[in-house]
């Protein structure tokens, strides 16, 4: 690696690149804020502008806007409890309360320590694990993808504040929700009611809109609140934070492996991993009541492991070509614009460049703490702002957002109608959380379970595809393990809660 | 007469979406149907369990209580009109519209200021976001945004 | 005061439907000047898809020889018929044009009712571009050859899997007609797109993969590419042989073309299609195509209007075949 330093530097230290790739951050940042707009279409509308570029400027932007996407959509979780993209899914849990409590600035300051590390720890792992990570992510076959989202199902239990019924009732709700659409491995269209349009499903950010952000602005108008005093400031928050964050290695390696493993995979993006993460932070924490209510650390969980999953999904791209998330998919469009064609010799025909990406990378990372703790003092202003200009600007953007993500009217009729549907459903006490849990690894599990019983078919024994892959078996255990494990901490009573603690925290 | 709650009418409800699933499923090959019938079949045996639990145990407490029901469904109709006029008007014309009602309708039961100027603010800010989002999606990202039928 | 408000949004009204009502009466005008406007040029895929990187190409090559803008529009879904559904919706003036798949364009509507538009209703103009598919398996296989692959499938039927993207798609069919013409069974596994089926195929969970040539070039020193399904020996492969020297008569691959709305005017199309097969001489052009695994075509408006159709035959007697069975 060293023999390309000279390469890497002279790349690097080009005023130009350097300010592109600052310009891409806070664009992404900007775009990835605005509900609907997502990292992935961030990189879609600004990749035509990259074509006349240099192949590494061009790379080095895109590296900056992907950054700032996936950091961006916290803000909008944190201040008005809507995903500005489907990987800050997981902030809301926490970052929303903590600002209904007059503490955004404090996350928000969090969420960009915390993605800022993750992203640095993901890019690390980009520079110096690429190609033995490569060859694991190849493990990753049909019935390892269904216990995948089996575990993430599992987290029902975590997300269903209240009745658990109820939140296996929102979970099976959403996963039908997510057979809407041409099956994955049949080909035939079900639940469309004839409209074409549908064919394609429900696009999962109308839907988290629909049930994340159209309930919260109805809540905001019938209560008549008074607008939040704004964002209280104390001094020293950053430094206070930073420490904080910093005194739990476990919790952040763990979010950020988390994430990094996520991403690998093709197929599970951002979201997924935001959740996972939530999920083990909020199972292996001794004090889980608090979870849910404001606690700075389901935000650090979630932005750690969604910023460290940006790296993750990049492994595959750069040492097999295909790429493990949708925005990476641009990514890869964007260098076969330059005429390079990532695969299995991309390392080897163009190690300059690839370097040059890999550490423009970690340097955007830092750019983007920098953009994100002074951009924390002033975004948390948008509350200031009386609810009678601030919830039709809402539900304003949100329209916006829902159109420009497939330019469909469909869309739009449906966030309404599934908006005004999540608000009835929330005050009957449905958690939107498992519904949208459903949505998401809906169309993951059903792949993997179509499939595999396809290759068992094929081999003659769909159980023994099952339980003959190794990594398929680990899954399974971790499925029994986050099912009965917390039965029987429940059972032996809190002393085994104690030792977990140790062990995983 | 005893008063059936929400949360009966509720489970009826899933129970009737889950046979519709259910139902939905047939004529498909074993690929397709496979997963969503698993599903809808899981939901039917929940939906049960949650309409028994619901007779058993009926909670007194009634759906929306303490809220503004009046604002909450002017606000989910004056949604509701908001998309029927986009699909009429497009979009610019259909924003500054909603916005400039949502705007005065909620400045209603503020006293501190004049009809007039609660119009004149109304009015002001549903113009300049629309347009300073319609120029910034439309013309700078390059996002096409909706048109009616009417004109765009 | 509410009619204070009625009278401002009235007036607002008309103020916007009178410049409305002009250009549409300016639209309508005639097709000599066409193009009088910019062009929308759609893509019914992701952004950085292989339709895009060969519309891309385009793009500076029409916007000269058409003196008007050419905007790129990405309208992903159902594997492009969210796309050619909203192409058969406009107006036929010309001014908004999408790219086409085949065999898209033609198995969507045979699988499904519900698609949303009729092979019928798109109008090419032309067809520019293609990607022949071909059947690789891994370099470690013990199968040597389409022969080898033949008599082993025929030895135990079904029991060979093979990955695929879609169901219903270009290596669904081309699986399907191998099937049929050789006589075999094997396991079809559709993955969701071109990627996840190589990833998976990598990683040993199929034993067959069909692929597009530009995948199978990018990754011919992981596998052993039987076959191809190109006309005649593709070039960037010169040592694979084409399904047709080993004797099946058949051609596969995904052909890459440019169509408009139905009932638009000869003329239009006809400055369409001069604008989109003139690019193919331009330098280079062809050269790059090779380069990054497309083969170059020339169809025009009726070749590619008779291609359909025949391609459209063909596939309705096979998938009849398969429902049968």
């Amino acid at each position: 690696m060293l023999e390309f330093l000279p390469d890497v530097l002279s790349s690097l230290t080009q005023p130009l690149n350097m300010l592109l790739l600052c310009v891409g951050v806070l664009i992404g940042i900007v775009v990835g804020a605005l509900p609907g707009l997502t990292a992935t279409m961030a990189l879609a509308l600004l990749l035509p502008f990259t074509f006349t570029m240099d192949s590494d400027t061009s790379l080095i932007t895109m590296g900056g806007l992907y950054i700032g996407g996936i950091y961006g959509g916290c803000i909008s979780a944190i201040l008005i409890n809507t995903p500005g993209t489907p990987s800050a899914i997981a902030t809301t849990f926490d970052g929303y309360p903590m600002t209904k409590k007059g503490k955004a600035s404090q996350a928000l300051a969090a969420a960009a320590i915390s993605s800022g590390i993750g992203g640095i720890i993901g890019g690390l792992a980009l520079l110096f694990l690429t190609p033995v990570l490569a060859d694991w992510a190849l493990n990753f076959g049909p019935p390892e993808y269904f216990w995948v989202a089996i575990l993430g199902l599992t987290m029902i239990a975590t997300l269903s504040s209240g009745s658990m019924l109820k939140g296996l009732i929102g979970g099976c709700i959403g996963l039908l929700l997510g057979t809407v659409g041409i099956s994955p491995v049949g080909g035939e269209s079900r639940y469309t009611f004839g409209f074409s349009q549908l064919q394609s499903g429900l696009e999962l950010i109308v839907i988290l809109i629909a049930f994340f952000c159209i309930p919260e602005v109805i809540s905001m108008i019938e209560n008549n609140v008074k607008s939040q005093e704004g964002v209280k400031r104390e001094k020293g928050i950053v430094k206070t934070l930073f420490f904080y964050i910093i005194k739990k290695p476990f919790f952040i390696i763990r979010s950020s492996v988390i994430g990094i493993i996520t991403g690998i995979i093709p197929g599970a993006g951002g979201n997924v991993a935001s959740l996972l993460s939530y999920d083990a932070a909020v199972r292996f924490s001794n004090d889980k009541k608090s979870f849910g209510q404001g606690k700075v650390d389901g935000v650090v969980a979630s932005e750690t492991s969604n910023n460290a999953e940006v790296g993750g999904s990049l492994v595959p791209l750069l040492s097999l070509g295909i790429p493990g998330a949708p925005p990476a998919a641009i990514i890869l469009g964007a260098l076969m614009m330059q005429g390079i064609t990532p695969g299995p010799d991309l390392m080897s025909q163009q190690p300059g460049l690839v370097y040059t990406f890999l550490i423009a990378f970690v340097i955007a990372n830092v750019v983007m703490i920098m953009f994100g703790l002074m951009g924390s003092k002033y975004i948390g202003k948008v509350l200031s702002i009386p609810v009678s200009y601030l919830a039709p600007s809402i539900v304003f953007l949100t329209i916006i957002g829902s159109y420009a993500i497939r330019n469909n009217f469909l869309d739009v009729a449906l966030l309404i109608g599934f908006g005004l549907l999540a608000y009835v459903m929330k005050n009957a006490g449905f958690n939107p959380a498992p519904i949208v849990l459903g949505l998401i690894l809906g169309p993951i599990a059903e792949r993997g379970l179509a499939q595999s019983m396809l290759l068992g078919e094929a081999s003659g024994n769909v159980l023994a595809l099952f339980f003959s892959r190794p990594i398929s078996i680990v899954l399974m255990l971790l499925c029994v393990l986050s099912i009965f494990l917390p039965l029987l901490s429940k059972l032996l009573g809190s002393k085994y809660d104690d030792s977990q603690e140790k062990l995983g925290a | 007469m005893q008063k059936v709650n929400y949360n009966t009418i509720s489970s009826v409800i899933l129970i009737i979406v889950a046979c519709l699933a259910i139902w939905e499923t047939k004529g498909l090959s074993e690929m397709s149907y496979v997963f969503p019938r698993t599903i809808g079949l899981i939901l039917l045996i929940l939906s049960i369990a949650y309409y028994i639990k619901s007779m058993i145990k009926s909670s007194s407490s009634k759906l929306f209580e303490g809220i503004n029901k009046r604002k909450v469904v002017i606000m989910s109709l004056s949604m509701i009109g908001y998309v029927i006029l986009i699909s009429l008007f497009g979009f610019l014309m259909a924003s500054m519209l909603f916005i400039g009602w949502m705007t005065w309708y909620l400045q209603q039961h503020n006293t501190d200021k004049s009809n007039k100027a609660k119009i004149v603010h109304a009015s002001i800010s549903s113009i300049s976001i629309s347009i300073f989002f319609f120029v910034l999606f439309r013309y700078v990202f390059v996002v096409p945004l909706p048109s009616g039928l009417l004109f765009g | 005061m509410k009619r204070k408000f009625l009278i401002l949004f009235s007036t607002a009204c008309v103020l916007f439907i009178l410049p409305a009502c002009g250009a549409n009466a300016d639209g309508s005008e005639s097709t000599e000047n066409y193009p009088s406007e910019s062009i929308t040029y759609s893509i019914p895929f992701d952004p950085g898809g292989q339709s895009d990187v060969e519309a891309r190409r385009q793009q500076p090559y029409l916007e000269e020889s058409l003196d008007q803008d050419v905007v790129m529009q990405y309208k992903p879904g159902g594997g492009g018929s969210v796309g050619w559904s909203e192409l058969i919706n406009k107006d036929p003036d010309g001014h908004f044009i999408s790219g086409i798949n085949i065999p898209h364009i033609i198995l969507q509507p045979l699988a499904n009712d519900d698609t949303g538009y009729q092979t019928e209703d798109i109008v090419p103009v032309a067809i520019f571009q293609a990607t022949p598919i071909g059947i690789a398996v891994s370099k470690d296989s013990d199968i040597e050859s389409l022969e080898d692959l033949v008599k082993k499938a025929k030895e135990s039927p079904g029991s060979i899997t093979a990955a695929g993207s879609g169901t219903y798609s270009g290596h669904h069919i081309a699986l399907l007609q191998l099937q049929d013409l050789a006589g075999i069974e094997m396991q079809y596994v559709p993955f969701d797109g071109a990627a996840p089926s190589i990833q998976a195929f990598l990683g040993g969970n199929a034993e067959v993969i069909f692929g597009n040539s530009s995948d199978l070039i990018k990754y011919q020193d992981d596998m052993k590419i039987l076959a191809i399904g190109s006309e005649e020996t593709f070039k960037p492969l010169p040592d694979v042989p084409t399904f047709k020297e080993l004797g099946y008569d058949m051609t596969a691959g995904i052909d890459r073309g440019v169509a408009v709305p139905p009932e638009t005017s000869q003329e239009i199309i006809e400055t369409l299609e001069k604008a989109f097969l003139d690019i193919l001489d331009e330098d280079g052009v062809e050269d790059d195509m090779y380069d990054e695994g497309f083969e170059p075509k020339r169809m025009g408006h009726e070749e590619s209007l008779e291609y359909i159709e025949q391609k459209q035959s063909e596939y309705s007697k096979i998938l009849e075949n398969v429902e049968e069975n």
